[in-house]
């Protein structure tokens, strides 16, 4: 079965998507940053809770509100 | 390579991870400086490794860049492979005589007896309104002396991959950070120097420069942060019907020589592009290799672009005017026809 687990942005106000560091359908690690967020000059790194393969949903540029899901892990 | 997951990383973790990875290795290695620990480097360099190694191997130092630098050389003369940090290259001056005088010499004084198996970290560069003590590059000041290796990787891959060497390497290298391509946006937003890097450890010569661009009618020679300018430049050229050649240097002690001149002997025009003051500079060391190699190798006047012989003002403006870019770049190539 394939568990899905959701990536969401979890900082106060709004922010921008700055970077991911994968693509979609990496295979990524446990703790991998996945992406960053910038809010003025403060980068909130977003890392992988699990491993498994990401599915992203949030593109580079994105205006980010706080709870927005950015994307999945796929894992077995 | 066997890892094809496509992660990415900006340069800082990327020598984060390094340095994590060698020290797991190397219970001789170990790093101290300012605000490595609890900060975690202020460029995010040494994030995580604090909380994986420790107070012994993670060592926050007071203000003392000749106190700790100095204690950097003895424990590099003792066995150790310390990893210190000159948080900003504009700092040697208090403590230039533990680099150029211990560091870079005790191999040479000792007869041989004492290597330097040190790594400082420091960090160059500026465009983002620091102003004149915290923004230049310093490059030929520290590779003007013998003894030291000075290396700049441009990207994550290679910062990776250098630092690695670095660490293994007996002599002491002075590993430049640029600031501009660490991955904190508000010091220089150049995205493409975060990179594809294995998870695995890996090397990257010191010594040698990369071709990041083929081309045949110019050589655009540079490091850093001004290579992405090149690269930049090449594409307008190519516009113009003209195909440059982007030479890497990534080392600028000692200098890849056989490097340059293979690309200028290819291309026959060459413009040398740096961040750092214009004269006795790395730029005048490129083109003096290319010249006094064989004058005929070059069809036309090589261009010299390079950070005017001025203080790095304050006001944004202002630096933007002194600092080079691709039109710069693009103006020059066009001076070579």
């Amino acid at each position: 079965m394939v568990t899905r687990f959701k990536i969401k942005w979890l900082g106060e106000g709004e922010g921008v998507l700055s970077q991911w560091f994968f693509e979609d359908g990496g295979a990524v690690q446990e703790g991998d940053v996945l992406c960053e967020v910038m809010q003025d000059k403060v980068i909130t790194e977003v890392s992988a809770p699990t491993s498994g393969k990401l599915e992203v949903l949030s593109a580079e540029d994105d205006e980010l509100e706080s709870g927005q899901t950015l994307g999945y892990i796929l894992c077995d | 390579m066997t890892d094809n997951s496509g992660r990415k990383l900006n340069m800082a973790r990327a020598i984060s991870e390094a340095i994590a990875q060698e020290m797991r290795l190397d219970a001789n290695v170990f790093c101290m400086g300012e605000d490595i620990r609890h900060v975690a480097g202020i460029w995010g360099h040494t994030a995580g490794l604090h909380e994986e190694f420790g107070d012994e191997r993670i060592m926050d130092t007071p203000i003392s860049e000749a106190a700790f630098i100095g204690a950097g050389v003895g424990a590099a003369t003792q066995g150790m492979r310390p990893i210190v940090e000159l948080m900003f290259a504009d700092f040697f001056g208090v403590c230039m005589n533990s680099i150029y005088s211990a560091a870079a010499k005790t191999h040479y004084m000792s007869g041989g007896q004492f290597n330097v198996p040190m790594v400082i970290n420091t960090a160059v560069g500026g465009s983002y309104g620091d102003a004149g003590q915290h923004s230049q590059c310093l490059y030929s000041t520290f590779a003007h002396l013998p003894g030291l290796k000075v290396v700049l990787p441009s990207n994550a891959y290679d910062a990776k991959g250098m630092m690695t060497a670095a660490i293994r390497d007996n002599n002491p290298v002075v590993f430049m950070l640029h600031k501009n391509l660490l991955g904190v946006p508000f010091l220089g937003d150049e995205r493409r120097a975060t990179t594809i890097v294995p998870r695995e450890l890996y090397e990257v010569p010191l010594d040698k420069a990369k071709i990041v661009r083929e081309g045949t009618d110019i050589s655009l020679i540079s490091l850093g942060a001004s290579l992405y300018h090149c690269l930049d430049a090449s594409t307008e050229l190519e516009r113009e019907g003209i195909s440059a050649e982007v030479l890497d240097l990534r080392s600028i002690a000692p200098l890849d020589r056989e490097a340059i001149i293979a690309t200028v002997a290819k291309t026959g025009r060459l413009v040398a592009v740096e961040d750092d003051y214009k004269s006795y500079g790395v730029t005048s060391e490129v083109i003096a290799t290319a010249v006094e190699t064989d004058i005929s190798l070059l069809r036309s006047a090589p261009q010299r672009i390079a950070y005017p012989d001025v203080s790095v003002p304050f006001s944004r403006p202002m630096e933007e005017f002194c600092l080079p870019d691709k039109h710069d770049i693009v103006a020059a190539a066009k001076r070579t026809f």
